[in-house]
C-alpha cells in the first residue's frame, strides 16, 4: 500500500500532478492532505459547477493552458480564451463564430441540439418554421441513409409544401 | 412603491400564504435568461450600451402594469440591495462589478427582474411550497409582456441565446428550496445528494455546501436548458422534488418512532433559545430557526406560522439588521439586534 507523500501515515488515494515551469511533478496524497493543499475544489454553486463542467468538457480550464492565439469573434472582439476563463460569451454572434469549438460542448452538456420550447411571438412564427424545416431536412437525410425511400418521399413533399408557403402570416 | 418599502419588510407578501408540501418545500422559483438583439452581452457592453439598455428595459417594465416598480441601482443604497439579495430578489452576482444595472419588482415581490446581470434580462418568479408550474407561468407571463416591447436574441436551432451556454435554449432554471432536517439527522442525505446528481439535477446548500449545509436548506434545480420545452423541464424538477418530499417525510416518521426524545429536545431547546437569547450569531440563528421549523413541520408546535419562519430567516441576516439599525453595526450590535428582532417576531405571534 502506498502511503501519503505528505503525512506518511494514511494511505494515498489521490494522485496530484503539478506543472512547475516545464517540470511535471506527481505526488500521491491521502484525501485529507490533498484537501488541505487545496488540491480539491469542492463545488457547490450551480453556475460554478456548470462552469467547471463546461471547462472540463472543453478540455480546458484549470491546469491546461488556454489558447492565447485562438479565434476571436469578429462581431464583438471577444477572444475565445476569454470565454474559457469566464464561461461567458460576448455577443450572440459568438455562437456562430466559435461554433466548431462550442457545438460539441453544447451537445454534451445539454439534452438535445434543438430548442423545443417557447419562441417570441413576434419573430417566433418565422423562426418556428425555419426550425421545423431544418428538423425535417435532418430527418429526411436520416431516412435516405437508411434507404427508407417511401417515407423519405412523404417528408420531401411536406418540406416542399412548407417552403412554398408565403413568409409572414404571423399573428399580430 | 419605493425601494424603502421593499427593503424594510422582512417577509415578501407572496410568502404570506402556504403552498403544496409546505412541510418540506419552502418555495419554488423559475428564472428566464433573455438578451436583446443588436447589443453585446453584458460582459462586452460599452457604458453607453449599458445605459441604453437600462433605459429600454425601464420603458418595457413601465408597460407591465402599475404594480411594477423600476429601480436603476445607481439610485439604490448598497444596504438596500443587500436586503434584496437576502430576500432572493436579486442574485449575489448582481451586487458585484461596475456595470450599470437595474432591478424591477412587482409589489407582492412574487416576481422581479434584473437588468445587466450575466444576461441583459433575468426574470424571476416565485411561488410558495412545491408549485413550479405557478412560478413558471408567472415568469412566462412577464416574458410575454416584455417581448411586446423588446426583441429577444433567438436562434431557430439553439433557442434563446445566453451569455453562458449552460443557459441556452429555454434560458430556464427551475428550482425549489427544500428543508431536509430528517434526512440530515438520519444521515441519509449523502446518498440522496448522490442519487440526485445522477438524476440530472443540481443540488446545493442555501447556507454552506454539501452535507454540512447550515439550516438543512437545499436548492434543487435543473441542469439542462436546451432540448426540452419549459413544461417538461419544470415537470422534471417537480418529480424529483416530490420524491425528495416523500423521502424526507419518511425519514421524519422514522425519527419520530425511534428518537422522539431527541427530536423534542431539539425543537423545544430551539424555541427556548430563540424566545430568550439576548445575543445570537447568524449561524446559531439559522440553525435554531431550522429546528423550530422542524417542530412546526412535524406538528410538535402549533406556532409560529410558516410565514413567520420565512420572515425570521431574513431577519437573521446582516443586511437586514444594518438596514433596520440605519447604520453598519458592530458584531456585538448585530448579535443583539438579531436576538431582539427574533424575540419580538415570535412574541407578536404568540400574543
Amino acid at each position: 500500500m502506498m502511503l501519503c507523500d505528505d503525512c506518511q501515515q494514511r494511505p494515498a488515494s489521490v494522485q496530484v500532478t503539478t506543472l512547475i515551469g516545464q517540470e511535471m511533478r506527481t505526488e500521491h496524497l491521502c484525501a485529507e492532505c490533498a484537501k488541505e493543499r487545496g488540491a480539491f475544489q469542492f463545488m457547490g454553486n450551480p453556475s460554478l459547477m456548470m462552469h467547471n463542467l463546461m471547462s472540463a468538457l472543453l478540455g480546458l480550464g484549470g491546469v491546461q493552458p488556454t489558447v492565447q492565439d485562438g479565434p476571436v469573434c469578429s462581431a464583438c472582439g471577444l477572444p475565445f480564451h476569454h470565454f474559457q476563463a469566464t464561461g461567458r460569451l460576448g455577443c450572440a454572434q459568438c455562437y456562430q463564430e466559435f461554433s466548431q469549438l462550442l457545438d460539441p460542448v453544447i451537445s454534451r452538456m445539454q439534452s438535445g441540439e434543438w430548442h423545443r420550447g417557447k419562441l417570441p411571438r413576434r419573430s417566433g412564427s418565422r423562426i418556428g418554421r425555419q426550425r421545423e424545416l431544418q428538423q425535417l431536412r435532418d430527418e429526411l437525410g436520416q431516412l435516405v441513409l437508411q434507404e427508407s425511400y417511401e417515407q423519405a418521399a412523404v417528408l420531401r413533399d411536406r418540406i416542399r409544401s412548407l417552403e412554398s408557403e408565403p413568409e409572414g402570416g404571423a399573428p399580430a | 412603491m419605493s425601494m424603502d418599502d421593499h427593503a424594510a419588510r422582512a417577509l415578501s407578501p407572496w410568502l404570506e400564504q402556504d403552498g403544496p408540501s409546505q412541510d418540506v418545500i419552502l418555495s419554488s422559483r423559475a428564472r428566464l435568461a433573455r438578451n436583446v438583439t443588436g447589443m453585446h452581452f453584458p460582459d462586452r457592453m460599452s457604458e453607453a450600451e449599458q445605459a441604453a439598455l437600462v433605459e429600454r428595459v425601464g420603458g418595457a417594465v413601465g408597460k407591465l402594469g402599475a404594480d411594477w416598480d423600476y429601480f436603476p441601482i445607481s439610485a439604490v443604497a448598497p444596504v438596500d440591495l443587500q436586503v434584496l439579495m437576502e430576500k432572493h430578489l436579486v442574485s449575489p452576482q448582481f451586487l458585484q462589478g461596475e456595470l450599470q444595472r437595474a432591478v424591477a419588482i412587482r409589489r407582492d415581490e412574487g416576481t422581479a427582474l434584473m437588468v445587466n446581470e450575466e444576461d441583459h434580462v433575468r426574470i424571476q418568479a416565485f411561488a410558495p411550497g412545491l408549485n413550479v408550474e405557478a412560478a413558471l407561468n408567472t415568469a412566462l407571463e412577464v416574458d410575454d409582456g416584455l417581448e411586446r416591447e423588446l426583441d429577444w436574441e433567438v436562434d431557430s436551432r439553439r433557442g434563446y441565446l445566453t451569455a453562458c451556454p449552460t443557459n441556452l435554449g429555454t434560458g430556464l432554471r427551475i428550482s425549489v428550496m427544500a428543508h431536509l432536517p430528517g434526512l440530515v439527522l438520519s444521515e441519509s442525505i449523502g446518498h440522496l445528494l448522490q442519487a440526485l446528481a445522477q438524476a440530472g439535477v443540481a443540488v446545493r446548500g442555501i447556507y454552506g455546501e454539501g452535507t454540512q449545509a447550515l439550516g438543512e436548506l437545499f436548492q434543487i434545480s435543473n441542469q439542462v436548458t436546451l432540448g426540452e420545452d419549459e413544461q417538461a423541464l419544470a415537470e422534471g424538477v417537480a418529480q424529483v422534488a416530490q420524491q425528495v418530499v416523500e423521502q424526507e417525510r419518511q425519514a421524519r416518521k422514522q425519527l419520530a418512532a425511534e428518537q422522539m426524545g431527541r427530536i423534542q429536545d431539539r425543537v423545544w431547546r430551539a424555541k427556548g433559545i430563540l424566545e430568550n437569547a439576548r445575543l445570537l450569531s447568524a449561524d446559531e440563528a439559522i440553525a435554531q430557526i431550522s429546528a423550530l421549523r422542524l417542530g412546526v413541520e412535524m406538528g410538535l408546535l402549533k406556532s409560529p406560522s410558516y410565514a413567520t419562519l420565512s420572515a425570521l430567516q431574513v431577519v437573521a441576516l446582516p443586511g437586514f439588521l444594518d438596514r433596520t439599525a440605519a447604520q453598519d453595526l458592530s458584531r456585538e450590535g448585530r448579535f443583539q439586534l438579531r436576538a431582539s428582532l427574533i424575540r419580538e417576531r415570535l412574541m407578536r405571534e404568540d400574543g
